[in-house]
């Protein structure tokens, strides 16, 4: 898209012509298989819709211009081993940091997966025309601020990759542990940032944190649907029952973490995924607070340290861990520091206590499931609410 | 594209401070700003730069009901003021950002990266 | 001396504006521009896109951060400027009372740094 992008020199027309193309190759790839040369069969297939699009709008501006310029790109037999390069730039172009990050996975959801302006709505619970203003009002700036559409540099790429791979990130945990509405998992969402996530690896085979991302998601995503009870309730790991894991995504989840740690430049998404396996492999509660402590070291942000208190008391050393979580203040917005330190003090016996803080959690939580397993919790404690 | 770098920073910090010790503040910074001029230059040869005077020097100009009203300045009641302004020509976002994150400002204010208008140009 | 004129202006009011309106208002820039160039005092001016459009940038501990939209929020945004060649600060106060924006929004006058650093 971004070849299209660039010749076309307006991201808008180019996206549309794209995304019919791109949707299209969605739908036909897994019926008819896919052709000889995928990049080439999109840039072609969305040149064709493109001219029929400049065609039929007589009043669209340099349009024999435009018309001239699109004949000169190259058909689908033509060598074109750039393009996955030029899809990569849509990506980085999507998730540049002058971006606002609602937009950048607006932008992307929309660009580079495909989805339309009322499925991302839908999967974000925003009315169609909030997220077709934001989704208008982001390629606007695109524009404005000079935004290039390309693959940055390789000195730039460390400071931006990360970006990348955030919003990828947030795709995910979106549909993972939806923050709003009354169901805990969206799949939809999960697997679109599954698919986002292995069109990364293939667009930067050499980069070990895009594969310990999609190691991660397939491990996380591959006890989805353990997650949730009968009643859409839920299940917290230790509870959850093991046959409803998914075996063929975690052992492609430990595949992906291989290759990534062969790399041997480890990074935080590698070590998250590295925990995950050890999740999903039954490692002992020990070996999971080694990685917390190398993951802390990578990355001492504050959800990396509470994970990681959880896991000391979780290996035995309960009064530690809460020990850890007192000194996270800076998180006392967020539900899940109360709801952790809830369930270690319910264990360390304080049951007072433990009640006022899946109290808190209760007031800070949106999604209707979670709200239910706090109440539940709650409930265990003599306490309605 | 043409740009606009606005230089943000906290200019109390200079008052108070003798002339000598200010001198040797510049001194400090001056191998940046040599970078920052040269890579600039390399950038757009034909970049222009202004610092301002002390914003204590400012004055602040109203007209209301056709009457002027002259107060002492800055605009801004932040703590942090436009210090300086670039006004360079650069092939996209990205080198504006690395431009500005030469500028010796960056590392303790801000830059704010601006566009200029493509119309209604008033030089 | 060397003396900018900085332009501060409601940018939502400018938006709410006809594009009729906008034209009277840009042709005053214009007329003004002109006589300050007949009377050898204007060095030069610029409009800036407004702060829709702008990205602001910080180095912190080494690591550049970039973050969309302004420095700060403020009703009344930095839109442009005027660089004037005046004999007095009074003299640029005189010309700065004359931009159109004085009217609704304010014009901060600040003197030009004298070894200012062209960079060539």
């Amino acid at each position: 898209m971004a070849i299209l992008a660039r010749v076309l020199g307006d991201l808008e027309l180019a996206e549309d012509a794209v995304q019919d193309a791109f949707a299209a190759a969605l739908r036909r790839w897994p019926r008819d298989g896919t052709p000889r040369n995928p990049g080439a069969w999109i840039v072609t297939t969305a040149r064709n819709r493109a001219i029929d699009r400049i065609r039929r709008e007589q009043a669209f501006r340099r349009k024999a211009e435009l018309l001239a310029r699109l004949e000169r790109l190259p058909t689908e037999d033509d060598d074109v081993t750039t393009i996955p390069d030029e899809r990569l730039a849509l990506v980085f172009t999507c998730c540049h940091p002058a971006l606002a990050v609602e937009a950048q996975v607006a932008l992307t959801l929309r660009e580079v997966c495909g989805l339309t302006t009322a499925e991302i709505a839908r999967a974000f619970l925003t009315a169609e025309p909030t997220l077709a203003q934001r989704l208008v009002r982001a390629k606007r700036r695109v524009r404005a601020v000079g935004i290039p559409i390309r693959v940055p540099p390789a000195h730039l790429l460390p400071e931006r990759l990360p970006g990348v791979l955030r919003v990828v990130y947030l795709v995910f945990n979106e549909g993972y542990a939806a923050s709003a509405g009354d169901r805990l998992v969206r799949h939809d969402l999960c697997a679109e940032a599954i698919r986002l996530s292995k069109l990364l690896c293939v667009l930067m085979p050499d980069e070990p944190e895009a594969f310990g991302l999609l190691a991660l998601l397939l491990l996380q995503g591959s006890r989805r649907s353990a997650r949730i009870g009968p009643g859409g309730d839920l299940v917290l790991l230790r509870d959850q029952d093991r046959a409803l894991w998914d075996d063929e995504g975690i052992a492609e989840g430990l595949r992906t973490l291989e290759r990534a740690l062969r790399m041997r430049r480890p990074g935080p998404y590698q070590l998250q995924a590295a925990i995950a396996a050890g999740h999903a492999q039954g490692s002992s509660p020990e070996a999971i607070v080694a990685v917390y402590d190398e993951l802390a070291r990578l990355d001492p942000s504050p959800v990396v340290r509470l994970n990681r208190a959880v896991a000391v008391a979780l290996a035995g050393d309960v009064e530690h861990g809460l020990a850890l979580l007192e000194e996270l203040d800076e998180l006392d917005g967020y539900p899940y520091l109360h709801s952790a330190r809830a369930d270690l003090l319910r264990r360390a016996g304080r049951d007072g206590e433990a009640a006022r803080a899946y109290g808190r959690a209760l007031e800070l939580t949106g999604n209707e499931a979670e709200r239910r397993f706090l109440r539940s919790r709650l409930a265990e404690l003599g306490d309605e609410r | 594209m043409r740009y606009a770098l606005l230089v943000y920073s906290d200019q109390s910090s200079w008052d108070g401070i003798g002339e000598e010790e200010a001198a040797r503040l510049r001194a400090e910074a001056m191998p940046q700003w040599i970078t920052l001029f040269e890579e600039m230059g390399k950038a757009d040869p034909d970049v222009v730069g202004y610092e301002l005077e002390s914003a204590s020097e400012a004055k602040v100009v109203r007209v209301r009901d056709g009457e002027r009203i002259v107060t002492d300045g800055p605009f801004a009641d932040t703590k942090e003021v436009v210090g300086g302004i670039f006004l360079t020509t650069l092939p996209d976002l990205d080198e504006a950002i690395r431009i500005a994150s030469l500028v010796p400002a960056a590392a303790y204010g801000s830059l704010e990266i601006r566009p200029l208008a493509d119309h209604g140009d008033a030089g | 001396m060397k003396v900018m004129a900085l332009i501060y202006a409601d940018e939502a009011a400018w938006d709410g504006l006809s594009e009729q309106e906008r034209a009277g208002v840009l042709e005053r820039y214009v007329a003004l521009a002109r006589e300050a160039r007949e009377a050898d005092v204007m060095l030069g001016g610029d409009e800036l896109a407004g702060t829709r459009a702008a990205t602001t940038v910080r180095v912190r501990d080494g690591e550049v951060v970039v973050s969309d939209g302004p420095y700060a929020e403020v009703k009344e945004a930095l839109g442009g400027y005027f660089l004037f060649e005046c004999a007095t600060l009074d003299e640029a106060v005189d010309w700065a009372a004359r931009i159109p924006a004085a009217e609704h929004g304010a014009v901060e006058v600040r003197p030009v740094h004298v070894d200012e650093e062209e960079v060539a």
